[in-house]
């Protein structure tokens, strides 16, 4: 089914290739809205002197591994699939451990989840409950009110209503005073 | 007048609420509250399309005097770091008295006349260039937010009241103190004469602490934070908006027009500790996000986070942290506000914001959903949204301070990303988790048009901030140039 849209969408895709590849790397294709400093980036001067148009990109290409490498992945695929279909078990059999590797990804997505991901979260509550509801919140916002509410508990003892208390108060300051003035006048004047 | 009647419309309109309503609930009520804010919504509007952007100075000036003796005086100006924010309050209430339309059953008026007295106050914070009016106006909005914290919030509601008027008016007194010693310094309660009083390091550092403390509060910064997630949880969903979405900006607004221009010096010796906070507040609130089980409480947290940006690139001392700074503001304004209106769809559906309560909302909400997964791509700064624009101009700014301290703060990015996106796939995809999720019901016009309106803003915002930063620009050279002369 996909077959016929990817044959149809590679004969433009080949055309306009051909045509652009050379305006879109070294001329006006995109005017002036990509400025490149060749003095500090030369690598397309670099890139412009092993350029010599589409057609002797396309021949250069016959002589790298890259098409040899293409050419062998077609082969493996037509002796695993097409001539002897029974090699692909018998190959992930025999390569299990690797297959398990490649199926999981190398375990990157099994290392984000516990490392990254828990280790997130892990942050996320020691910060929450430990800094904002313990430290900042317990001890210093509301704890400086329990601390006023303390000491006023403390200190409202000193305020206890009975005329006596008061009076008596009243004569230990008479006399802490008396002694005072008694003090100064005698030893200092 | 324009500033004039930009605050005192909505104050008005409050008023009147306030003495025409009842206990009842009343559709005249409601009609009356909409026209007001639209009106005074639409009084704001000749300040950006008369607004003259080939100037740095202030705008719309307006002056009378209050109390001569101590040259306190009426006196009003906007410049491109206020104007937005003047703009940014009427338009987002119109948003707040639309959400209460079916939702607010009980004191209709006094909750309306609330939001409509708290509007008019914060425009007139954007707008003061006089201290004590500053001061004035900074401390009356603890008023009408507490009363909306208090009367209509959830269970907790007077602990988050009483918590959230302590932290700020703590640290906003230290900054009348602040304010009396530059009054004895230069014998004026003017805001601009303020910049250029004399003061040496050891002043500068003083009166930099003290604001700091009122804006660090307010902002909020790390580790002065906590009251904002407990509020945010216990306030109704038209106080959480305009918490999120203005009362945050007070703080970062007030550091630069009070901290930098008057304490140039200090700002400088101090920037590192600030950055320092800033980075804190990205990177361990945003992890603290994660792991957040309430949505309120995590678009609290993100707010937090989010602000951090802007402190972060206020405090980088270049335009384009500057710049980018105050767009993460507007853009905040827009995006939070519609996070806490999609939270208070939910709830008022479902009666609970605990995450585990849901999964597979979009199944029964697909409306709904479209807004609040964009919404939540806005809020981690995908690009094409209004986040992107002010996070990628303070982390290019950033990178530009030093390397590191961008890649710390690129890394908000990821944060937001893990947290909003986590939040959006346990709430709103999978299978239909519950019998009450089960029965939802899509958003009906009243709420379509409130986040359509809201991702509007923010999309154009993304696409073309050019407006924006345009009136921003002159005025933030000059407040640079201002604090590169010292003043020692």
């Amino acid at each position: 089914m996909v077959t016929i849209p990817l044959i149809l969408l590679a004969i433009p895709s080949v055309i306009i290739g051909f045509y652009t590849i050379d305006p879109l790397l070294f001329g006006t294709f995109f005017g002036d809205s990509i400025f490149i400093d060749i003095v500090k980036h030369p690598v397309m001067k670099d890139l412009a002197e092993a350029f010599h148009g589409p057609v002797a990109m396309a021949i250069h290409a016959f002589s790298t591994p890259v098409l040899l490498l293409v050419v062998l992945g077609v082969l493996a695929a037509a002796v695993g699939y097409l001539w002897v279909p029974s090699l692909p078990a018998k190959v992930s059999e025999a390569l299990a451990p690797i297959k398990k590797l490649l199926d999981h990804k190398y375990y990157l997505d099994e290392l984000n989840q516990a490392v990254f991901a828990k280790g997130m979260l892990w942050f996320g509550q020691v910060f929450w409950h430990r800094g904002d509801q313990k430290i900042i919140d317990g001890i210093l916002v509301n704890g400086s009110a329990h601390l006023v509410g303390r000491f006023a508990g403390v200190i409202r003892h000193l305020q206890s209503g009975y005329l006596y208390h008061y009076a008596f108060a009243m004569i230990l300051g008479l006399i802490a005073l008396l002694s005072w003035v008694l003090y100064t006048y005698i030893y200092i004047a | 007048m324009i500033l004039s009647f930009a605050i005192w419309i909505p104050i008005v309109f409050g008023l009147i609420i306030l003495f025409y309503g009842s206990e009842r609930p009343s559709l005249g009520v409601r009609y009356l509250a909409l026209f007001g804010a639209v009106l005074g919504f639409v009084a704001t509007l000749p300040l950006v399309l008369q607004f003259d952007e080939t100037t740095a100075g202030m705008q719309f000036v307006e002056k009378l005097s209050w109390i001569p003796r101590y040259d306190i005086n009426y006196h009003l100006g906007v410049d491109g770091i206020s104007v937005w924010f003047v703009v940014l309050t009427a338009f987002i209430n119109i948003f707040v008295v639309v959400a209460a339309w079916e939702v607010i059953t009980e004191k209709v008026s006094q909750y309306l006349a609330s939001f409509m007295i708290l509007s008019g106050l914060m425009i007139g914070v954007f707008s003061a260039l006089d201290g004590m009016l500053f001061y004035v106006f900074f401390e009356a909005t603890l008023i009408p937010m507490y009363i909306i914290i208090g009367v209509w919030g959830g269970k907790n509601r007077i602990y988050a009241a009483f918590k959230f008027f302590l932290y700020t008016l703590l640290g906003s007194l230290l900054t009348l103190i602040a304010m009396l010693y530059l009054y004895n310094a230069t014998n004026t309660f003017d805001i601009q004469t303020w910049h250029h009083a004399p003061l040496d390091i050891v002043e500068q550092i003083l009166i930099f602490v003290a604001f700091f403390m009122a804006f660090a509060v307010k902002v909020p910064m790390w580790p002065l934070h906590t009251w904002l997630p407990d509020v945010h949880v216990e306030a109704p969903t038209g106080g959480s908006v305009v918490l999120a979405a203005i009362m945050l900006k007070l703080g970062a607004y007030g550091f630069l027009r009070f901290s930098l221009p008057i304490a140039p010096d200090a700002s400088m010796y101090l920037g590192p500790l600030v950055i320092f906070l800033s980075l804190v507040a990205v990177i361990y609130v945003g992890l603290v996000a994660l792991v957040q089980k309430d949505m309120k409480k995590l678009v609290a947290y993100s707010s937090v986070a989010h602000m951090g940006f802007v402190t972060l690139g206020f405090f980088l001392f270049s335009p384009l942290g500057i710049e980018g700074g105050i767009i993460q503001m507007i853009s905040h304004g827009f995006i939070s506000g519609a996070m806490f209106l999609a939270i208070g769809v939910l709830y008022d559906r479902m009666h609970t914001r605990q995450i585990a309560d849901f999964g597979g909302v979009i199944h029964r909400m697909p409306k709904f959903s479209v807004f609040m997964i964009f919404m939540a791509m806005a809020n981690c700064g995908l690009p094409a949204t209004s986040g992107f624009v002010g996070e990628f101009m303070v982390i290019l700014a950033a990178v530009d301070y030093d390397f590191w301290i961008g890649v710390l703060a690129a890394t908000a990015l990821i944060l937001g990303a893990a947290y909003s996106l986590w939040m959006v796939k346990r709430v709103l995809f999978g299978v239909v988790a519950n019998k009450e999720v089960d029965a939802l019901t899509d958003i009906n016009g009243r709420e379509f048009f409130m986040l359509a309106v809201l991702s509007i803003c923010v999309l154009w915002m993304g696409v073309y901030p050019k407006p924006f930063t345009d009136i921003i620009h002159p005025a933030v050279i000059h407040l640079l140039e201002h604090v590169a002369i010292s003043k020692l």
